[in-house]
């Protein structure tokens, strides 16, 4: 994905998720567009360029919260690391693969970020209720959505990527 | 030549009635000639129906038309006024409240975003260093207290709202005269803690911050006491309170910019001092 497009679609995901997506909870939990967006790169991309994008993607997050800068990046850069290890052929079209990467990384993104928020940022986690108010219904968001995530920046993909035919 | 323009003419109508060649052709002519025409037709059908009844269906349809196109703007604007009128009543409030407390630099800002984070309680106003506004500056708002200013850039200001999680005010119960720690639950509601088990409480009582700690200015509404919670055996009791503010809805607050909070931290080092030294 280049600077050009990159910066801007994780700028304007930053803005939904801060202006559109709180309107729109369930329970108190919401979709998180930029994590999806960063690991449904991640999921496509060989070259690990996921990685780059979901430290990008953490950083907008952050600007945008009141955590300090980089936690975000910190919980997703790792992910998007072990996503993108993953043989992306396998899970691509496969719809219940996608789905356990999806609520896999999704789950580890929340675990990781109120870990941080608890022990780096000394924050006061509730943790029976943040769990089950807060990252139930995220990661089921954000299971429902990586696919369609997928599915969208995989013909980008493949347009900046095309793939060669051997004979 | 009539041979030649008979011959052209069947040509035309072989390839523009069959193949469908003379396509791109006829879509090229029609774009210009295609508004003329309606124009010349409505020219045509206006001069026609000056003889006429007004009043054919095709007036009436158009005049439908008409009223319907106006009846979306008239609602479009009725919206807009009541987002004005809103505003105005905000705004007007405000300044009631600025004007019962003159002592307070009074800056006004408004929510332009909500925490991405769905486990945090935060805002960012379009306002920062720039207005004035420091860290620690309390936030209200017509109805009662909003939060506290924790990082403001020259342009923008990152508030933690009362309902935070992370959000400690010492309060007071106004009738109750006792008090305690307001705290901020993460489903949005606040929690009244550290209240002594003799007081007795009623709900409806109206909790204030209390200026202990001197983190917030003392007398401003934090909510209303809905229920009490009073176990046997504790030393203390809790009562959950109702905001008065609608954090759902924040979209204009006001920003104490002269309240200093007092530092703390001095005891801090001061404790942490006569910790290392005690053997």
């Amino acid at each position: 994905m280049s600077l050009q497009v990159g910066i801007p679609l994780f700028v304007i995901a930053a803005l939904l998720q801060a202006t559109v997506l709180p309107h729109l909870r369930v329970f108190g939990g919401q979709p998180d567009l930029i994590v999806i967006l960063a690991l449904a790169w991640a999921s496509l991309d060989d070259d690990q360029e996921g990685m780059a994008w979901a430290f990008v993607g953490g950083f907008f997050l952050d600007l945008l919260s009141g955590v300090p800068l980089g936690v975000s990046s910190l919980v997703l850069v790792p992910i998007a690391y072990f996503v993108g290890l993953a043989e992306a052929q396998l899970y691509r079209n496969n719809l219940l693969l996608l789905t356990v990467l999806g609520m896999g990384s999704a789950l580890a993104y929340h675990l990781g970020y109120l870990l941080l928020l608890r022990f780096l940022v000394d924050y006061p986690v509730a943790w029976p209720g943040a769990l089950w108010y807060v990252t139930l219904p995220s990661v089921a968001l954000d299971t429902i959505l990586i696919f369609p995530a997928v599915r969208l920046l995989q013909r980008w993909y493949n347009r900046l990527h095309p793939r060669r035919v051997t004979f | 030549m009539l041979g030649v323009l008979i011959i052209a003419a069947l040509a035309v109508i072989v390839l523009g009635g069959r193949s469908g060649a003379l396509r791109p052709l006829i879509t090229a002519a029609m774009a210009p000639l295609s508004p003329v025409a309606g124009l010349l037709n409505q020219g045509t059908e206006a001069a026609a129906n000056l003889g006429e009844d007004p009043v054919d269906y095709a007036t009436l349809q158009e005049r439908n038309r008409e009223l319907e196109r106006t009846v979306a703007e008239m609602q479009v604007e009725i919206v807009r006024l009541r987002e004005l009128e809103q505003d105005y009543h905000r705004l007007s409030d405000l300044v009631d409240y600025a004007d019962e407390h003159p002592d307070q630099n009074l800056v006004t800002a408004r929510v332009v975003a909500l925490d991405t984070s769905s486990y945090l309680r935060w805002v960012i106003v379009n306002r920062g260093t720039r207005d004035g506004i420091q860290v620690g500056n309390p936030v209200i708002n017509e109805t009662g207290l909003v939060g506290r200013v924790e990082n403001a850039a020259a342009n923008a200001a990152w508030v933690r709202l009362a309902i935070d999680p992370g959000s400690t005010i010492n309060a007071m119960l106004q009738t109750a005269r006792v008090e305690g720690t307001v705290t901020g639950q993460l489903q949005g509601g606040l929690r009244m803690e550290l209240i002594p088990q003799e007081a007795v409480i009623e709900a409806g009582d109206l909790a204030l911050t209390s200026g202990l700690g001197g983190s917030f200015p003392p007398n401003i509404v934090i909510g209303q006491v809905s229920s009490v919670r009073r176990l046997q055996g504790e030393l203390f009791q809790e009562a959950e309170i109702r905001s008065t503010v609608d954090f759902d809805h924040l979209e204009i607050v006001s920003i104490i910019t002269d309240f200093q909070p007092v530092d703390l931290s001095v005891f801090d080092d001061l404790l942490q001092g006569s910790q290392e030294g005690t053997p």
